[in-house]
């Protein structure tokens, strides 16, 4: 259960990424709509379409709608009745959640397609319902496992943030819909405030609980990004306050990481003082002292690159402070040791968790105040995965392909034996797992360039003031985004694993399972990317990355026999280098060789390169 | 005199063995609305993407606002807007999100930005569509998404391949208006082959076929070509034309016999001297019919299939006549 929620958390994630990129059109269009028929009515008549958007008459939405509050009502009659009778009938209180999330997700489809007054209205009420719904959740007690006494916050995660969830997910459409100024404003307000108050709340509160974090931290900061996100999906972001808005963001997201690296590194290295310079025997150990050296060196350069550099002037004084402040505490700690009490370790976990919130918030925040061509092109390309049913159509293969070998790996678990850790090395290197990522890699790729030079865009595209490397490096960097997250899926299996089925195993192979995969997935997508770059059409750049796949693949089979064909060895040697099978292997046993990923990486970048040049050749005359 | 905002020089262009462009020069002054003629084929399209530094020459040179659009391409890029001839867009988009993206790309000031698009959706007259998927559009409405694309950084110069096609007579009507407006503000090369759309907006036409210029020369001067005068006179053909040529304003006589006594006359006079009062009442008094009486002025028609004709007919050419006589 928990998988599924945390699997409906990453995909309104990305629900929300999808409405901001669309959003700028909807914010902006409706004052210039309300004033259309004062400025032109009397001069010429208001052209339409040709072919007018007819709506599809709100009959069908409204029997969908229909259906699912029936569904909605009977899901909840079953799971209510459960709690109160404590005996099933008929339905089973798992179905009853089924049935409640089939209809919500049937209203939700009505409240997007069906923008009438009463209607988007009603859904707007509705949303405020699941509002209060998520605040009595969080604040009505209950009680902690082990304990009697009933604690405010017990129902938080259950139920709280599904239910804020909800509320955000119909209080999206109602403010699309709605063009009462009145109305909207304040719903719209609300969002944002809802927002950042999450977003404050939840990292002021995991400051000074680090407990608090995993968990309900990472749940509620998330959920607050989330209503932010809407809020500025429906707003114009060009305008000089919204885009203080965002632009805070970022910066709270930069102060944020900044913190939690300062505070897991500070009080350490103060705490240590000049010993962390000696040898055990208390000689001074030139080594460390000339990394300390560097260290300090780096930070006042960053100190003097900042202040000099080419940026607005808050960013240089910022640098310069931090520059400073970097070089004057290691300074201090290579003389003497102010802190005498061992501080707690506080990167693991909360520390991470931070600094991962603090990266997410950062970079929602440059994807919606950057005009950087690279951050420009980027978004489009990560939108257009998302614009198209192509891009669900492969999660949802990934998905599937992952949660089957999930359900293997669980079947062979229950075995009964005991196994040797690391226990996830079965479930990684799973087949299905390597035939998907041979099939994922061609289908992502194919359509970069190839799309683009059948239809002529990429002629508008390098006539605009654009060169043709952050085109690359945009198209390149969306897809391996994308590729990472087709693999999210395959992380959240295990988290189920973990917390619902209790089963404590080693979970830091998977997480070098991860690193691996991002390194290889430069070289894959680099190599997709330059088949789609070389041809017009994309089945042709599909077939050729594929067969790169394969010969990649041969790679490893050619591992599993020393000496085949007669091949001399040191060419074997090589070429088994390029196994990316036996790399993942090992990363899930736990090794991870930086000369595998620099590999992988730097031929990533090769093809990259080459893919640069293939673009630029249609100007070699 | 400032910088020509678009100087070509010898610019050829092969494909393997096809010669696209044949050694072609022009220049255009700031503000100027050039129409770009030629048939099918004619080497408009690679001519304009060659100035949009999406292809390069094989022999030549040009300039766009003092810029080499081989050697200086990202300054050549920031001064253009192009419309190609297939206004390719991205369908999944919106048109709104579509002009905010390239607006973004093309580095339009945030502060400004949305002002600039509504400005852009206002003249191309798309406020209506502003929201709808680009995958949904109607030829006419890609091409004016197109056109506001163009406009978007406000570029001195602007390029458009054939802007008008695919569009109803009214919404060419409508997009040329516009395209005038820009005129004055903006330097506009619009290529076409609707030789009417031309005459209507354009200052200047360069007529350039199978590769070659034929003709380059401002619509005014065209329009002051010496005109001829039609007169269909009915009475004796021999002693008419006998009478006419003996005339002093006269300098050349043409007769086309239309039977029964009728006859039409094609007659060019001394320095464009407008004769046909003086030439009725001479003809009345000896006692002639006099049925039509017109002038002809030198169309961009006529012009455009002489040069067209001309060059299908020449010997050279082993090629098929490639147009109809019009």
């Amino acid at each position: 259960m928990a998988s599924k929620v945390g699997l409906n958390r990453g995909s309104s994630d990305q629900l929300e990424e999808h409405m901001s990129t669309a959003s700028p059109n909807t914010s902006s269009t409706n004052p210039a709509i309300a004033s259309l028929p004062l400025s032109t009515t009397a001069s010429t008549p208001r052209e339409t379409a040709p072919s007018t958007m007819v709506d599809e008459g709100p009959f069908f939405s409204r029997g969908i709608a229909f259906a699912g509050l029936f569904f909605l009502f009977l899901g909840a009659a079953a799971v209510i009745a459960k709690r109160a009778i404590g005996s099933e009938r008929i339905i089973s209180e798992g179905l009853g959640y089924l049935f409640a999330t089939l209809g919500l997700t049937l209203m939700l489809y009505h409240a997007i397609t069906d923008s009438s007054v009463e209607v988007r209205r009603g859904y707007g009420a509705f949303a405020v319902f699941w509002f209060v719904v998520a605040i009595a959740f969080s604040l009505v007690p209950g009680p902690f496992e082990g304990s009697t006494d009933k604690t405010v916050g017990y129902y938080l995660m259950q139920y709280g943030i599904g239910a804020g969830l909800l509320s955000l997910l119909f209080a999206l459409p109602f403010v699309r819909h709605e063009t009462d100024e009145s109305i909207r404003f304040p719903m719209l307000t609300a969002l944002l405030i809802v927002g950042a108050l999450l977003i404050l709340g939840s990292t002021v509160v995991g400051i000074f609980k680090p407990d608090f974090l995993p968990g309900p931290g990472i749940a509620l900061g998330l959920l607050g990004l989330a209503y932010l996100c809407g809020y500025l999906g429906q707003v114009d972001t060009s305008e000089d306050l919204r885009y203080s808005i965002a632009f805070a963001l970022g910066a709270f997201g930069a102060t944020l990481i900044v913190y939690a690296l300062g505070r897991a590194i500070v009080p350490t290295i103060l705490y240590e003082g000049p010993a962390a310079l000696r040898k055990a025997n208390q000689a001074l150990d030139q080594w460390k002292v000339l990394g300390r050296t560097l260290v300090i060196f780096a930070f006042v350069l960053l100190a003097i690159v900042g202040v000099v550099g080419k940026v607005p002037i808050w960013l240089r004084a910022t640098l310069g402070l931090l520059g400073l402040f970097g070089a004057g505490i290691f300074t201090l700690a290579s003389f003497q040791a102010p802190v005498h009490v061992q501080p707690p370790p506080s990167l693991v976990p909360g520390g991470i968790i931070l600094t991962g919130l603090g990266l997410l918030y950062l970079t929602v925040s440059i994807g919606i105040c950057s005009d950087n061509q690279f951050v420009t092109l980027t978004r489009r390309e990560l939108a257009s995965y998302f614009l198209s049913p192509i891009g669900f159509l492969v999660l949802a293969a990934m998905a599937a392909a992952q949660w089957i070998s999930y359900f293997v790996f669980i079947l062979e678990l229950t075995d009964g034996q005991p196994r040797p850790e690391p226990v996830v090395r079965e479930y990684g290197m799973f087949i299905l797992n390597i035939f998907a990522l041979v099939i994922l890699v061609p289908v992502l790729t194919m359509r970069l360039f190839a799309e683009e030079k059948r239809t002529g865009s990429l002629e508008v595209l390098l006539t605009a003031p654009v060169n043709e490397v952050p085109v690359v490096a945009s198209k390149f960097f969306a897809s391996w985004i994308f590729f990472l997250i087709c693999w999210i899926p395959f992380g959240l299996f295990l988290i189920a694993l973990r917390v619902v089925a209790d089963n404590p195993f080693d979970y830091r192979p998977v997480l070098g399972f991860y690193v691996a995969l991002a390194a290889q997935g430069v070289m894959f997508i680099g190599i997709g990317l330059f088949f789609s770059a070389l041809t017009r059409n994309q089945v042709v750049a599909a077939m050729f990355t594929a067969l790169a796949m394969i010969v990649l693949l041969l790679c490893t089979m050619l591992r599993f026999f020393p000496g085949a064909f007669g091949l001399p060895q040191t060419f074997l040697d090589a070429v088994g280098r390029l196994s990316f099978y036996h790399m993942l292997r090992d990363s899930l046993a736990g090794q991870l060789p930086i000369r595998d990923l620099a590999l992988f990486v730097s031929f990533g970048l090769f093809w990259l390169f080459l893919a640069v040049k293939v673009l630029e050749a249609r100007k070699w005359s | 005199m400032a910088t020509a905002a678009i100087n070509v020089q010898n610019l050829t262009k092969r494909y393997g063995p096809i010669l696209a462009v044949d050694n072609i020069s022009f220049q255009v002054q700031p503000g100027e609305l050039v129409g770009f003629l030629g048939p099918n084929g004619a080497g408009k399209s690679t001519c304009m993407r060659i100035l949009t530094t999406w292809q390069p020459a094989s022999s030549g040179y040009a300039w766009l606002a003092g810029y080499d659009v081989m050697y200086q391409s990202m300054e050549v890029r920031q001064r253009i807007g192009y419309l190609p001839e297939s206004v390719p867009l991205y369908p999944e988009m919106r048109v709104r999100e579509y002009l905010s993206y390239r607006a973004k790309l093309k580095g339009v000031e945030r502060r400004t930005r949305t002002a600039r698009i509504d400005y852009c959706v206002e003249k191309c007259r798309i406020k209506e569509v502003q929201n709808r998927l680009l995958g949904t559009l109607s030829k006419g409405y890609r091409q004016r998404v197109g056109l506001a694309d163009a406009m978007l950084a406000a570029p001195p110069i602007l390029i458009l391949d054939e802007p008008t096609s695919g569009l109803d007579p009214v919404q060419i009507g409508e997009t040329l208006n516009t395209i005038k407006e820009l005129g004055g503000q903006h330097t506009v090369l619009l290529s076409t082959h609707i030789l009417s759309e031309v005459e209507k907006v354009c200052e200047r036409v360069i007529i350039i076929n199978k590769g070659r210029i034929e003709l380059d020369e401002t619509m005014k001067s065209i329009a002051a070509r010496e005109p001829a005068y039609i007169i269909e006179v009915r009475g004796p053909e021999l002693a008419v034309s006998q009478f006419l040529q003996e005339q002093p304003e006269i300098i050349s006589v043409a007769a086309v016999s239309l039977g029964n006594d009728l006859t039409s006359f094609e007659i060019k006079t001394k320095d464009s001297h407008d004769v046909r009062e003086e030439l009725a009442k001479r003809l009345l008094t000896r006692g002639w019919g006099i049925r039509e009486l017109s002038v002809r002025r030198v169309s961009l028609e006529a012009l455009f299939s002489a040069v067209v004709l001309r060059r299908s007919d020449s010997p050279d050419e082993p090629l098929p006549k490639p147009l109809p006589a019009a």
